[in-house]
């Protein structure tokens, strides 16, 4: 034979390309995460969990989730004792409203009744991620300001800034050296029988009528009733009226506990009061502050609540307060603040 | 026969490889992709931002009453409209305000049915060269705008006006 076959050779060479061919694809794709690597930087990162935050702080009214009774709703702010029932601390009052936020949930959301940073970090960023951050409600005109968290770092960190409206909660004031008030609530001519009840009308399905931007909510909103210059109501001689106790009734049905509970306040002429000092002599004024959450459980959203004060008269000590005030904003008694302007920054890192 | 072309074949062959890897390399380490997400954070900082001051603008405090985003342009009320959305914009919870600046205009229908863009105020004078975003909002007015300056084209009858805002960062 005259000529060796060199097809083995050709072979080796064929093998020895495509190795080489083969590192270089390799080579070529460990590239690709190079080249990607800006994309993925950690302040986009921090800009993008910000802005997340900041839309369930403005935009969400949160939810709340009762694993017993498998009811919830949006009224978080009036848990005081079990709060693993708080599952999202929105701001909002209503999800149809954005940017519209509840000063009761405000107040809730700032307060110490959550443990820093972790119930926020549960229940606000929803992360695996430990972000620190920076959370701050400020009104424009300075009326409030609060804070959360600490300080920016040097670094770099994520931030948004939302204009927000904070929506205020109603108050009623009587004030019985106001004459009209006198004429209407109370009888001071006649003397007063063994027993004086002034109560305070709350109809929901009234209160809960106009927009939620607009409305008085009860279960989501701090009510102050106050009764001031008392004594213009008092018979002759008498020098202090003699508070025996404030029920909430549902129509005839007293719904207990006895005021002032976990969810509401008692101030006789502006010292606070619990249920173990009452009965109580007031003097002049008389203030009973229901707070987000005291009509959980108690009434409906159709349901007509009246809050009863009895006095007991004797002599000396009597009032001859009387009839039944109707908390509504159409009543002159009563103020409803209109919407503050307010900025919300947050800022995570 | 054995020769030795097997061998000269594989040198170029690794020789021309390493080139080819040289210039992927290169090409690779000089290209970035660049993405929306990159430079559009800022900017949905700033849309998010002129959406909640149109917003609270549009929002009335009480019930029943007007809101201001009706009342600046019922009244083409330049001067109370750069006020209070110039300050709601730049208004921050701590440390000095921000230097966001703002140019809005208002386009609304004419008697001939084309559409005109009429500048209404801006906070400082634009050059046309800003990273602006823009905002809108529809606005009904019940009819032609009262005050001084109003665009004499304006159609008197009710008319939904489209409130456009471009905002950008000093």
């Amino acid at each position: 034979m005259a000529r060796i076959n060199d097809d083995a050779l050709m072979s080796i060479d064929f093998l020895a390309g495509f190795t080489i061919f083969l590192l270089s694809l390799i080579v070529a794709a460990g590239m690709v995460p190079g080249m990607l690597a800006g994309l993925q930087s950690a302040t986009i990162d921090y800009d993008g969990v910000a802005y997340r935050t900041s839309v369930i702080l403005a935009e969400d009214p949160g939810w709340w989730f009762n694993d017993v009774t498998m009811s919830g709703s949006s009224h978080w702010e009036g848990e005081r004792t079990a709060m693993d029932r708080v599952e999202r601390m929105g701001l909002g009052i209503s999800k149809r409203l954005p940017n519209i936020l509840s000063e009761g949930k405000i107040e809730a959301f700032f307060s110490t009744a959550y443990a820093y940073p972790d119930d926020y970090r549960d229940r606000v960023f929803f992360s695996e991620i430990p972000y620190s951050f920076n959370i701050t409600l400020k009104a424009d005109d300075g009326a409030f300001a609060y804070h959360l968290g600490d300080g920016t770092p040097e670094g770099e960190y994520g931030s948004i800034r939302r204009a927000v409206l904070v929506k205020n909660a109603s108050e009623a004031t009587l004030d019985f050296s106001n004459g009209n008030v006198l004429n209407a609530y109370a009888d001071p001519a006649t003397a007063p029988g063994a027993t004086s009840t002034f109560s305070v009308s709350l109809n929901f399905t009234d209160l809960l009528a106009p927009s939620p931007a607009y409305q008085v909510d009860p279960f989501g909103e701090r009510i102050t009733i106050r009764i001031e210059n008392l004594q213009e109501t008092r018979n002759s001689t008498a020098a202090t009226a003699f508070l025996e106790n404030v029920r909430l009734y549902r129509g005839a049905t007293w719904v207990p506990p006895v005021l002032p509970d976990a969810n509401s306040y008692l101030f006789v002429d502006g010292v606070q009061k619990s249920t173990a000092d009452l009965p109580a002599d007031v003097a002049e004024n008389l203030t009973v502050v229901l707070e987000p959450g005291f009509f959980t459980g108690k009434a409906s959203e159709t349901s007509t609540m009246d809050l009863k004060f009895t006095f007991a008269n004797s002599y000396g000590k009597n009032t001859n307060i009387t009839g039944m005030f109707n908390y509504t904003t159409s009543d002159g008694n009563v103020t409803m603040p209109p919407l503050k302007p307010a900025v919300l920054e947050v800022a995570v890192w | 026969m054995v020769d030795d072309d097997a061998q000269l074949y594989t040198m170029e062959g690794i020789a021309a490889a390493f080139v080819i890897l040289a210039t992927v390399y290169l090409v690779a380490g000089t290209t970035s992709i660049y993405t929306p997400g990159d430079s559009h954070i800022t900017d949905m900082q700033l849309e998010v931002l002129g959406n909640d001051v149109l917003l609270v603008m549009d929002t009335p405090t009480e019930e029943g009453e007007e809101n201001n985003l009706t009342r600046y342009l019922r009244t083409w009320n330049t001067t109370d409209f750069r006020n209070e959305f110039g300050s709601l914009l730049n208004d921050r919870t701590a440390g000095t305000d921000d230097t966001l600046q703002f140019a809005a205009s208002v386009s609304y229908r004419k008697a001939d049915g084309t559409v005109k863009n009429e500048n209404f105020i801006s906070s400082e004078r634009p050059t046309g060269y800003e990273q602006a975003v823009r905002v809108t909002r529809l606005i009904t007015i019940p009819g032609k705008p009262t005050g001084v300056g109003t665009p004499v084209d304006f159609r008197n009858v009710p008319q939904v006006v489209m409130l456009e805002v471009l905002i950008w960062r000093d």
